[in-house]
């Protein structure tokens, strides 16, 4: 059975199956897979069982086969015993030892009654033979000597009794059984006068328990074959072998189906490497089994031996024939599978269809959707899950498909009000290059006009010429306007041995801080000019001046301010400004704060409460310097303020020098100081010395 | 492709597959039982019986062990319990009903003298149980419940007489051991002799085991026949022969047949003393065939390369192969099919083809009579050519009459098999 399972596992084709796993359909693959799941257990049920019921029909056969071996072998026994005892039986009769006794005392029969007895016998052995079908009659006596041949009974007066031929059945038998003194049977042998394969049967005679004589019949083998040849369930093909051991060889002692002529011709030897069946049977086996036989066909064959004739039996049936139920149901087999394989091939390719049909549609529908077409809706095929994913891609499709046109439409109110605030956009940008148009030219003329509010402050400065013509002090100056005019103001007039200097800072840049600067420097002038000296006068007047002045030209401007008066080594300060920085020709720094002594110009219509006086005494060597914020509040790239200190130390540091010396290194540090950063305020820096 | 196997779901079909495969093959390969069949060995391996019945123990156990080597018999292994009969008769009854009740073994194989038979053979008509019994023996003897695969009367005793009365001479002296086997077949060389006309000088029974045989010797010598018919059994014959020997007769003048001295027997001769001596079996170790060299072979193999066949071993031998045929045949077990189907065996044995008689639960084997020679082989010197049918009530009496036989000598005997004397 283990070989079965084999055979089936070939069935399956690796390949196909391969295929089926592999498969990018979903109608190949249930395909695939209803075809595998039927067929297989389909093909291993139907082999199985067509397996297992060859191999209970073969059991069957053989069965059968040992079975009519049996009852054969039964039918020969019995035969050869029934007539062994027939001969037994004859042997017993009176007759028979009459006869011996009577043919031992006078063999060549002279005496008359002797040959009437004979001719008594003869005629008795006539019917006998008539109803037992035997075929000769032969007496022996004890030496071997032949007493009576029915054969030979034309002959029967002889000259003298003849010796039983050496090497004949008829010696053999003759001796077996006088030694065994029991019946005997021969061998088969061929007789040429009867022209029939015959034995003998042997038995002893005897006379108050002495043997006398041997009584032998000889037998054709008529009964013997028609009971070896009935084909009673062996079909067509099945035949029966008889063999019988000889000195050398085995040899079939009846003809059989195929050979009529087998009879004492057919031989096989005695033994060979491995036993034949024949072989096998005549040495004593029981057993059965496949054979191919003198024809070269395969047989299945049963065998026995025969204990009565020393020999062999083989039935025996052509494997074709008893296997052709076999074949038949294989076929049979093999065309119910192969109905039902297409039957379920067909099933298959419906049900497959049928269940992948929705889902190719739906695939379908799906797949144009995502190429755009967005009213695509799929049919509703089944009730099935497909047919609720249809529905659901329908549902959400045609949603979809609303969102997108409403999408649609939105898109293009957009693109409308895009395109009008474009429109829109363009006036107001040709606007805009319009104004910037004039922004520029105005921008231009501006910077022209601040160009020459630049120059004109410049040339309102102290030249240097007037500068070195004062005696007792050293007194310079320096003013970088920033891009944007500050407004500084400084202005060193001379009078006689007095000196004025004046320094301010008005607020804001611009034009209006320029303008204001120039009335200032007039008024000063003025002022100074008219030699009032009443200093809160003086700066009465100067503040209602300009009060006024910038009321008038609308302006919010004002100004610090802060003048000093020399005569003769004492400096008088007053007006609010930044601080004065006084460094002594010992290197001493003193800062006097201006806070206390004025108030800004042009900020309130009255300001005489606020006017104060300091007084300085300047020994040779001492050094002012007045300065604005703009050196001050200079920032570096840092963003760090150059401040006051900074400034006193540098003054400090060059206070031995000259004072437009003391000027270059404040303006050297400050710029150092500065940097690359830019300027926002007027640097206005005086360094007076006094000499 | 090898891909597609590392894959799960493969695993799981294939798995599935083989699952339903061996489910589906399961019952028609058949199961296979582990139960062994037990089988009952019933000899003597202690007392005068040893010498003779070990050997046979010796061969029967190699019948089976070549058979379980086979794969046993219907898939099953066969479990030989060997018990001791210690050369006692009513010990191997006990031992007999104690194999069949308690270890309840399928078949009993043992014995050897037919005293040992005939005190169990009740025992197993008794249970209606089965033995198989392999010595020759006297007949006279037919048991529902015993196959014989020893030789039958006609298929030792009297061609064996016969033959010695062609070839040897009409003065016969009969000697044997004092029990049923001698006596019976002495009874039937008598019927035969008178037949034949030949002359019966004496007729002598020595106790078993004796070694007392001077007497006997002085008799032979006294009436000097023409041939010695010898049925005694176990070691008395060392003791017989030696002293033959030494009363200067020889094979030559005073010729033994012996129906008791085998091969195995021989060896505890030493062989001048019994050559050219006869004796008559159905196998001898001597015997030409393919299937005689298997068994010497395989006997040889396992128990020694200097060992000695004889018939009782060769018939033990058969005995276990015609009843494994059989069992092959009784998948039920049942003990009454097993003896039926035991009834239509044969053998290719050793010695030649063996048929079981229907009628007689007994065996057709081939005769022969062999005669020692210096190696204490035998040579063969006449064969019956074919096996014989066997004939356990030789035709000289009616079975009624040998019957009565049997019982006079039970009744003499004191309802034993072997005469209970005192010496």
């Amino acid at each position: 059975m283990v070989k079965s399972t084999n055979r089936i596992k070939k069935f399956i084709h690796w390949d196909k199956l391969r295929l089926v796993i592999a498969q990018k359909t979903i109608y190949k693959k249930l395909l695939g897979w209803f075809l595998l799941l039927t067929l297989v257990p389909l093909l291993i049920a139907s082999s199985l069982t067509f397996f297992s019921s060859k191999d209970a029909l073969v059991r069957e056969i053989n069965n059968n086969l040992i079975t009519i071996t049996r009852s054969k072998a039964e039918q020969l026994e019995t035969y050869i015993n029934n007539t062994k005892l027939n001969v037994v039986m004859l042997s017993h009769m009176p007759t028979i030892t009459e006869m011996i006794k009577l043919i031992e005392e006078d063999p060549t029969a002279t005496s008359n009654e002797v040959r009437q007895e004979i001719l008594k016998f003869n005629l008795f052995l006539t019917e006998y033979f008539k109803n037992a079908q035997y075929r000769n009659v032969v007496l022996l006596n004890t030496q071997g000597q032949i007493l009576f041949d029915y054969t030979d009974r034309q002959n029967s007066f002889r000259q003298s009794l003849q010796t039983v031929p050496p090497d004949s059945e008829l010696k053999l038998v003759f001796e077996q059984a006088k030694t065994l003194q029991e019946v005997n049977i021969s061998n088969f042998f061929y007789d040429r006068r009867l022209r029939t394969p015959s034995f003998l049967i042997a038995a002893p005679v005897l006379e108050r328990k002495r043997v006398i004589g041997v009584l032998v019949i000889q037998i054709d083998d008529t009964v013997f074959s028609q009971t070896v040849n009935n084909y009673t369930g062996l079909g067509l093909t099945g035949e029966t072998l008889v063999g019988i051991k000889t000195e050398d060889s085995i040899v079939l002692v009846s003809p059989t189906r195929h050979n009529p002529n087998a009879a004492l011709e057919y031989r096989e030897p005695l033994v060979s490497e491995s036993l034949s069946p024949l072989q096998q049977a005549v040495r004593g086996t029981i057993s059965y089994g496949r054979m191919r036989d003198y024809r070269d066909r395969i047989t299945l064959a049963a065998w026995r031996y025969l204990p009565s004739l020393d020999g062999g039996m083989v039935v025996k049936i052509d494997e074709a024939e008893a296997l052709k139920a076999v074949v038949t149901q294989r076929n049979s087999f093999i065309v119910l599978v192969t109905l039902t394989a297409i039957i379920v091939a067909i099933l298959s390719r419906y049900i497959a269809r049928s269940i992948a049909y929705p889902i190719i549609q739906l695939s379908k529908v799906v797949q144009r959707f995502a190429q755009g077409y967005l009213s695509e809706q799929a049919p509703i095929l089944t009730q099935d899950e497909i047919g609720f994913l249809a529905e659901s891609f329908n549902q959400m499709s045609s949603q979809l498909n609303q969102t997108f046109q409403s999408l649609e439409t939105i898109n293009h109110a957009l693109e409308e009000r895009v395109a009008q605030r474009t429109v829109e956009l363009e006036k107001a940008h040709q606007k805009i290059l319009n104004l910037n148009e004039q922004l520029t030219a105005e921008n231009l003329r501006m910077s022209s006009e601040l160009e020459i509010t630049r120059q004109l402050q410049r040339m309102i400065l102290p030249k240097e010429s007037e500068l070195t013509r004062i005696d007792a002090l050293e007194i310079v100056g320096f003013m970088e306007p920033a891009s944007e005019i500050g407004g500084d103001y400084y202005d060193i007039l001379s009078y006689g041995d007095r000196v004025f200097i004046g320094i301010g800072d008005v607020t804001g840049h611009g034009l209006e801080s320029g303008v204001l600067m120039i009335m200032v420097q007039t008024a000063v002038r003025t002022l100074i000019a008219s030699e009032e000296t009443n200093l809160i006068k003086f700066f009465e007047v100067l503040n209602r001046t300009i009060y006024d002045n910038v009321r008038r030209i609308n302006s919010e401007k004002h100004l610090t301010l802060a003048l000093l008066n020399y005569q003769e080594g004492t400096l008088t300060l007053s007006g609010q400004h930044e601080e004065v920085i006084l460094v002594r020709a010992n290197g001493s720094v003193e800062r006097i704060d201006t806070i206390d002594l004025g108030f800004p110009i042009g900020l309130d219509d009255n300001i005489v409460d606020f006017i104060a006086q300091s007084t300085i005494h300047l020994e040779s060597g001492d050094i002012v310097v007045l300065y604005t914020d703009g050196i001050t509040e200079a920032e570096s790239p840092e963003n760090v303020q150059y401040g006051i200190d900074q400034l006193c130390r540098v003054v400090q540091k060059n206070s031995h020098r000259t004072a437009q010396q003391i000027r270059e290194a404040v303006i050297d540090d400050l710029k150092h100081h500065i940097g690359v950063q830019t300027i926002y305020d007027d640097i206005t820096l005086v360094v007076i010395k006094q000499r | 492709m090898l891909n597609l196997f590392k894959n799960k779901k493969w695993l799981i079909f294939l798995i599935l597959v083989s699952f339903f495969a061996i489910l589906l093959l399961n019952p028609l390969l058949g199961r296979t039982q582990n139960t062994p069949i037990k089988v009952g060995i019933l000899h003597s391996l202690t007392g005068t019986m040893a010498i003779s019945e070990k050997p046979v123990v010796e061969a029967t156990l190699m019948a089976i062990e070549e058979i379980n080597q086979q794969g046993g018999v219907l898939g099953r292994r066969i479990e030989p319990i060997v018990v001791d009969g210690a050369s006692n008769w009513d010990t191997f009854a006990e031992l007999a009903e104690k194999l069949i009740v308690e270890d309840q073994v399928l078949t009993v194989f043992g014995c050897w003298t037919s005293a040992s038979r005939k005190t169990v053979k009740p025992v197993f008509e008794k249970y209606d149980h089965l033995l198989i019994y392999p010595v020759q023996y006297e007949g006279l003897e037919i048991s529902p419940n015993i196959f014989y695969t020893g030789a039958a009367p006609n298929q030792q005793i009297l061609p064996a007489v016969k033959w010695a009365f062609n070839n040897l001479g009409k003065r016969f002296f009969l000697v044997g051991s004092d029990y049923i086997f001698p006596h019976v077949a002495n009874t039937i060389v008598r019927e035969q002799l008178s037949a034949l006309d030949a002359e019966i000088l004496g007729e002598e029974y020595l106790g078993l085991g004796t070694t007392q045989v001077q007497e006997v010797i002085e008799k032979i010598l006294e009436t000097q026949p023409d041939v010695v018919i010898n049925t005694i059994n176990g070691d008395t014959n060392i003791a017989f022969f030696n002293e033959l020997k030494k009363a200067n007769i020889t094979a030559e003048s005073i010729p033994v047949i012996s129906l008791s001295i085998g091969e195995n027997e021989l060896q505890s001769f030493d062989p001048s003393i019994v050559e050219g001596h006869y004796a008559a079996w159905n196998y001898f170790q001597s015997i030409e065939s393919l299937e005689n060299e298997k068994f010497i072979h395989n006997f040889r193999k396992k128990y020694g390369e200097y060992r000695m066949m004889s018939d009782p071993m060769e018939a033990a031998y058969v005995g276990v192969y015609l009843w494994k045929q059989a069992v092959q045949k009784t998948p039920n077990f049942d003990i009454e099919l097993l003896r039926e189907n035991l009834k239509d065996q044969s053998f290719s044995a050793p010695h030649g083809p063996v048929y079981v008689d229907h009628q007689t639960q007994h065996l057709w084997k081939t005769v022969r009579v062999g005669k020692i020679d210096q190696n204490s082989q035998f040579k063969i010197v006449w064969s019956s050519g074919k096996p014989v049918r066997p004939i356990p009530y030789p035709m000289y009496r009616s079975e009624t009459d040998w019957q009565k036989l049997l019982q006079q000598y039970q009744l003499q005997w004191r309802g034993q098999w072997s005469n209970p004397r005192t010496e």
